[in-house]
């Protein structure tokens, strides 16, 4: 039997060593760190965990509908749009770069992102 | 809708409604305070069903195990049956030992430190008034150092509790406590670290007891501790802060004013965190500890991750300090 990605990746100490670095990088991105202005950055930093376990295929809790509710305000009221969701997913890209990981399994992450995209931005 | 049963009733819980709010509709009265998950005045336990993780997060393992929850964060997904005046939460008697002015408007308590009352400096307990129910107070003192616990109270117009501490307390007086609440405290595991301590007013207290914790333990690292006021009427602790300057060469202290237009001798100019952060600009595996006004700590929260500290580095107290806003 094969690995799963999220064994690949090395788990949930992976997805602690890329929390830090890919918040910073969301914060840091004058495209999309409006969204984040004013909210409890504690909060914010278990909901990225829960975001980068989903994208690394791990075991995680959240449902479309979560990810629908979550973000209809930013979608209605701020205008978050697929441009926004292409810079999370680069900085979830640049992240797993600076880790070192190999491209194939960047690209994998990446397409578990994309699943979330309708979802996301309530299509 | 989930239902509610407590002492045999059953009562439907509305749409998003919490186990509290709930309570509270149907003239049930339980002890709360914040209403946010933080002073755990409101815990229950539930015998028959399993409340939200949300509602059991910031708990003790042990009294998840037991059902234990917070029930102003829980809105139930399912039927609950709770007990209420469980033993879940904790609280010790205690008396006043001395009563001290630190400045114009802070209090220092001492109160006797219960036997079974295990702390580490910086976390918080809740002080229970006779009428006005609780109010969180970070613990200045040591725990093995000092015999004594103390709390540093800023008296707050219209501030029915540290009214109460400033004019009517007295030396002798049994007062209730809970049992200490919170993370931000000294970490044995990192005596190598270099620790960035931020305070504005009261929140000194808390950083007060970790450096004094990490000075005990014989931390290694740099430890800076950056405290500041409007005015040199808010500097409290400043010959303590300095006598801990000129006996230990790893600790600095820079007490600085925002507001004063003469910054008096021995003081800099500025807000502590303004300072903190230019002195200091990369963070990385620093410890960072941020107390004070809530604005403060937010913005500081941020500027510390994006200078390269860890989230799980940053401390802070979820409370927010009681102080006037003008």
């Amino acid at each position: 039997m094969s690995d799963t990605l999220y064994d690949k990746l090395g788990g949930e100490a992976a997805v602690d060593a890329a929390v830090d670095i890919f918040y910073r990088k969301v914060l840091s991105d004058d495209r999309i760190n409006r969204f984040f202005e004013g909210v409890d950055m504690d909060n914010q930093a278990a909901k990225q965990k829960a975001f980068l376990t989903l994208a690394f295929g791990g075991p995680n809790s959240y449902s479309g509908k979560d990810m629908r509710e979550g973000h209809a305000k930013l979608v209605k009221e701020q205008g978050l749009n697929d441009e926004h969701f292409d810079a999370v997913v680069e900085n979830l890209g640049a992240t797993l770069q600076e880790l070192n990981v190999p491209a194939e399994l960047i690209q994998e992450a990446a397409a578990i992102a994309e699943t979330t995209r309708a979802d996301v931005l309530g299509r | 809708m989930p239902q509610l049963t407590v002492d045999g009733k059953t009562y439907a819980l509305g749409d998003k409604e919490s186990v509290l709010n709930c309570l509270t509709r149907h003239n049930i009265s339980i002890p709360h305070s914040c209403g946010s998950g933080i002073c755990q005045s409101c815990v229950v336990r539930a015998v028959e069903g399993k409340p939200t993780p949300a509602s059991q997060k910031s708990l003790k393992p042990s009294q998840r195990e037991r059902g234990v929850f917070l029930a102003c964060s829980c809105v139930p997904e399912e039927d609950l049956h709770i007990q209420l005046g469980d033993e879940a939460s904790r609280t010790f008697s205690t008396t006043v030992l001395s009563l001290k002015k630190l400045s114009q408007d802070v209090m220092r308590l001492r109160l006797n430190c219960p036997s079974d009352f295990k702390y580490r400096a910086g976390q918080y307990i809740n002080l229970h008034h006779p009428v006005a129910g609780t109010r969180c107070y970070s613990l200045a003192s040591v725990h093995g150092l000092d015999p004594h616990l103390e709390l540093h109270i800023k008296l707050v117009p219209q501030g029915l509790v540290s009214s109460w501490v400033h004019n009517e307390l007295a030396v002798g007086n049994t007062i209730t406590i809970s049992e200490p609440l919170g993370d931000c405290h000294y970490n044995p595991d990192k005596p190598d670290a270099p620790m960035l301590l931020i305070a504005t007013g009261c929140g000194l207290a808390p950083l007060y007891g970790i450096i004094r914790d990490a000075l005990h333990n014989q931390h290694r690292g740099e430890i800076s501790l950056y405290h500041s006021s409007r005015s040199k009427t808010g500097i409290y602790l400043y010959q303590d802060c300095e006598g801990l300057q000129a006996k230990h060469e790893n600790f600095r202290y820079i007490p600085s004013v925002s507001e004063d237009e003469k910054i008096p001798d021995g003081l800099h100019a500025g807000r502590s965190s303004d300072l903190a952060l230019q002195q200091h600009r990369a963070l990385k595996d620093y410890q960072v500890y941020l107390c004070g006004e809530p604005e403060m700590v937010n913005t500081t929260k941020r500027k510390a991750f994006l200078a390269g500290a860890s989230m799980s580095a940053i401390h802070s107290d979820p409370f927010v300090y009681f102080s006037p806003t003008n």
